[in-house]
C-alpha cells in the first residue's frame, strides 16, 4: 500500500498540488489574521475538481505550512501570523532586535520541518494505536489538561509573577465572555450583539500583539530609533543553517516537542496553540537557564515551532483512523475527505482503493514539510531585510494588515475595534510590566477548563467528583504532572543551589553546555 | 519616593476598581453561570492585593527606574486615537480609501522621503490586498 503511495504521489496533479498547498500555505500563515483554518475551509471548494489524492495533498500541504509562516512575522515583527505561533514571538523578536533574526527564522523554520516530519512518520506508522489512547480521554481529563495548560501562565509571567497571574485572570475574565454554555445566559455582554459568541481569540491578539508593538515602535521612533533592530546590531550577516554546536543543545527539545505536539494534536480540540505553550513550558522548565525565555532563547522558538508543526500531524491521525478530528483545521478537513468519498476509519488504511490514495496524502504531509522547510530556508535571507526597513514605513503597512486580518476572521468591523481595544490594553500592560503571552492562554484554556468542569460536574452528580478521578488512571497522571509542573521551578532552583554549593565548578559547566 | 512604586500603586487601585465592576456584574447573572466569574475574580483580589502589599513596601526606596511618564507615552497615544479615526473612516467609506489616505498621512507625518515612494508602497499594498483578499478570499472590503 504505501508503494502505491509513492506511486500516486509521483502523479503530476499531486506533485503541483503539493508544491502550491506549501507555498501558499506558508504565505497565508504570515499574514496577521489568516489562519490555516480559513486557508483550508476556503480550499476546499477548490479541490472539487481535483483528484482525491491531489486534494488532500494541496489541504494537508496547506495547513502544516500556514502553521510554519505564522512564525515568519512572529519573529521579525512581533506580530504572530497565526495564533499558534504566539509562544515564538517574544523570542524570535527578542532575537530579531539584536540582530540574529535569520538565526530565529533558521530556527524556527529547521524546528518546524522536523517538528512536521517526525509527526508525519507517527501518522504513518502508529496512528491507530495513538488514537485508541485519546478515545479514552472525559471531561475531567479535558479540565485537567485545561488546567496543565494555565500551570504555564507562571512561567510567562516575566519579572514579576504576580502582575503575570493577574493577566491570566484578566485572560480567564475575558473567556467568561459570551453565553455560558449550559444555561446560554449572557455574561459581560452589556447588550451588546456581537459579544454573545465571545471575544474572537485572532482579533484580541493582533492587537495584543502587534498593534501594542506597532505603539512601541512609534515611542521608539520618537526617541530617534528608526528600525526594530537595536542600535549595537546592524549586522544581518550569516546563515540560517544551524552548526552542528548550536543544533546539538536543541535536539532533546525538539524530541520532547514532537511527543508533546503528538499527544496534543491527537485530543480533539487541542490545537497548534496549546501544543506550542505546553511545549514551551515544559522547555523552560526543563532548561538550566529558564531566565533566557522571553529575552531571545532559541530553546525556547525550538520548542514552541517544533510542538505546532507537531501538532499537525497528530491531528490528522484520529481524524483518518476514527473520523475525530484533532483540531478546528482537521474537523474542516474531515469535510474535504467525505466529499472525496474517503470514509475515516481502520478501512480507510486496508481497503485497495483508499488505502493508495491514504498512504499517498501521509507521504506528501510529510514531503510538504521537507519542503516548507527548503522553501523556508531559501527565502529567509530576503524576508529577514523586513527588520531593516524603517519602522516609519513599517508602522502603517502593520496597522493596515492587522486591520484587514482581524476584519477577515468573520468580516466585521467589530472585530477592528476589538482589535483596537486590545491593542492600547496591550500596550499599557506592557508598559507597567504586565505580560501579555499570559491573556491569550488564558483566553485559549479558560473556556476549554471551564465547559469541561461543568461537565464533569454533572457526569459525577451520582458517584462524586472524587471516586471518578480515584477510578481514572489518566486523570491521576494528569494531576500529578500538574503538581509537578506547579512546583517544578521551584524545585529546579533548590536542586541548582545544592548543586553550586556542593561544587562551585557546577555553574561554570552549565553555561558551557548551554 | 520610589516614583515607579507610586505607578504602580496607582495601577493596583484601578484594577481594584475594574474587579469590583466585574464583581458587581455577575449579580446580573444566572445562578451557576457566575461561578467562574467569582473565582477567577478571587484569585486577582488575592494577587492585587499580594502586589499592592509589594508596592508599599517599595515605596520607600528612592528609585525612578521603570518609572512611565506622561510624555514617553504622548506619541503612541496619539498613534492610537489616528487609528481609531482610520477605522471609523473604513466604516464611512471603505477599506481601501481609508487605507490608501491613512498610509499617505502617517508617513507625510512622519516625514518619509521622496513622496513617489510613499505613493508606491501605497499603491502596491492596496493592489496586493485587492488580489489577496478581494478576489481570492472574497472578503467583501469594497462595501
Amino acid at each position: 500500500m504505501i508503494a502505491q503511495g509513492l506511486v500516486l504521489l509521483t502523479q503530476p496533479d499531486v506533485i503541483i498540488a503539493l508544491v502550491v498547498g506549501t507555498l501558499g500555505g506558508m504565505f497565508i500563515g504570515a499574514m496577521p489574521g489568516l489562519s490555516a483554518s480559513m486557508a483550508v475551509a476556503l480550499l476546499i471548494p477548490v479541490t472539487f475538481s481535483m483528484s482525491g489524492a491531489a486534494g488532500i495533498t494541496l489541504l494537508v500541504a496547506v495547513y502544516t505550512s500556514a502553521i510554519y509562516g505564522g512564525s515568519i512575522t512572529a519573529c521579525l515583527l512581533h506580530t504572530p501570523g497565526t495564533p499558534a505561533s504566539a509562544a515564538t514571538a517574544a523570542d524570535g523578536f527578542a532575537l530579531t532586535k539584536q540582530g540574529k533574526g535569520l538565526k530565529a527564522i533558521g530556527t524556527a523554520t529547521i524546528c518546524s520541518m522536523i517538528g512536521g516530519t517526525i509527526s508525519a512518520f507517527a501518522l504513518l506508522f502508529i496512528a491507530p494505536a495513538l488514537s485508541q489512547v485519546a478515545l479514552k480521554f472525559s471531561s475531567l481529563e479535558y479540565f485537567l489538561i485545561g488546567v496543565f495548560g494555565l500551570t504555564i501562565i507562571g512561567s510567562l509571567a516575566g519579572d514579576n509573577m504576580m502582575k503575570g497571574l493577574l493577566s491570566g485572570c484578566l485572560g480567564l475574565l475575558i473567556g467568561c465572555i459570551g453565553l455560558d454554555i449550559q444555561s446560554s445566559a449572557p455574561r459581560y455582554c452589556f447588550g451588546v450583539l456581537e459579544l454573545q459568541s465571545g471575544v474572537q481569540l485572532v482579533p484580541a491578539m493582533i492587537g495584543l500583539f502587534s498593534l501594542s508593538q506597532v505603539m512601541f515602535s512609534i515611542e521608539d521612533v520618537a526617541k530617534g530609533k528608526s528600525t526594530v533592530l537595536d542600535d549595537n546590531a546592524k549586522n544581518l550577516t550569516g546563515s540560517p543553517l544551524l552548526s552542528w554546536p548550536e543544533l546539538r543543545p536543541l535536539l532533546p527539545t525538539i524530541a520532547q516537542s514532537s511527543i508533546i505536539g503528538i499527544l496534543v494534536g491527537i485530543l480533539p480540540g487541542a490545537g497548534g496553540d496549546i501544543g506550542s505553550w505546553i511545549s514551551y513550558n515544559t522547555a523552560k522548565n526543563a532548561s538550566k537557564h529558564p531566565e533566557e525565555f522571553g529575552h531571545g532563547s532559541y530553546v525556547g522558538i525550538a520548542a514552541s515551532e517544533t510542538a505546532n508543526n507537531a501538532v499537525t500531524g497528530g491531528a490528522l491521525i484520529p481524524l483518518l483512523t476514527l473520523g475525530i478530528p484533532g483540531s478546528g483545521v482537521a474537523a474542516i478537513m474531515l469535510g474535504g475527505l467525505m466529499i472525496k468519498g474517503l470514509n475515516p476509519g481502520y478501512k480507510l488504511f486496508t481497503d485497495p482503493v483508499t488505502g493508495p490514495v491514504v498512504y499517498c496524502i501521509i507521504i506528501a504531509f510529510a514531503a510538504a514539510n521537507v519542503l516548507m522547510g527548503g522553501c523556508g530556508l531559501l527565502v529567509c535571507k530576503q524576508v529577514v531585510k523586513i527588520s531593516t526597513v524603517k519602522m516609519t514605513i513599517l508602522a502603517p503597512l502593520i496597522i493596515a494588515l492587522s486591520t484587514v486580518g482581524s476584519y477577515a476572521v468573520r468580516q466585521s468591523m467589530f472585530d477592528v475595534y476589538v482589535m483596537l481595544i486590545f491593542g492600547v490594553i496591550g500596550y499599557f500592560m506592557r508598559k507597567y510590566g504586565f505580560a501579555t503571552a499570559p491573556v491569550v492562554l488564558a483566553m485559549i484554556l479558560g473556556p476549554i477548563a471551564e465547559t469541561n468542569f461543568r461537565q464533569t460536574l454533572v457526569i459525577t452528580k451520582r458517584t462524586g467528583l472524587l471516586n471518578y478521578f480515584l477510578t481514572r488512571p489518566i486523570s491521576i497522571c494528569l494531576a500529578i504532572l500538574i503538581v509537578v509542573a506547579l512546583f517544578s521551578p521551584l524545585l529546579m532552583k533548590i536542586i541548582n543551589k545544592k548543586a553550586i554549593a556542593s561544587d562551585p565548578n557546577v555553574l561554570a559547566d552549565t553555561a558551557h553546555e548551554d | 519616593m520610589n516614583k515607579k512604586a507610586k505607578q504602580d500603586i496607582l495601577v493596583c487601585i484601578l484594577i481594584y476598581a475594574f474587579m469590583l465592576f466585574c464583581f458587581w456584574q455577575t449579580f446580573t447573572m444566572k445562578s451557576g453561570s457566575d461561578i467562574m466569574p467569582r473565582l477567577i475574580l478571587a484569585l486577582a483580589m488575592i494577587c492585587n492585593t499580594a502586589l499592592l502589599i509589594r508596592c508599599l513596601n517599595q515605596l520607600k526606596q528612592v528609585s525612578a527606574e521603570g518609572y512611565t511618564s506622561i510624555s514617553e507615552i504622548k506619541i503612541p497615544i496619539l498613534m492610537f486615537f489616528g487609528v481609531v479615526l482610520y477605522a471609523l473612516a473604513i466604516s464611512f467609506t471603505n477599506y481601501f480609501i481609508a487605507t490608501a489616505a491613512m498610509i499617505l498621512i502617517f508617513m507625510l507625518i512622519e516625514r518619509v522621503k521622496p513622496v513617489w515612494l510613499i505613493l508606491a508602497i501605497d499603491g502596491v499594498y492596496l493592489v496586493f490586498i485587492y488580489v489577496l483578499f478581494v478576489m481570492v478570499l472574497k472578503v467583501p472590503l469594497l462595501k
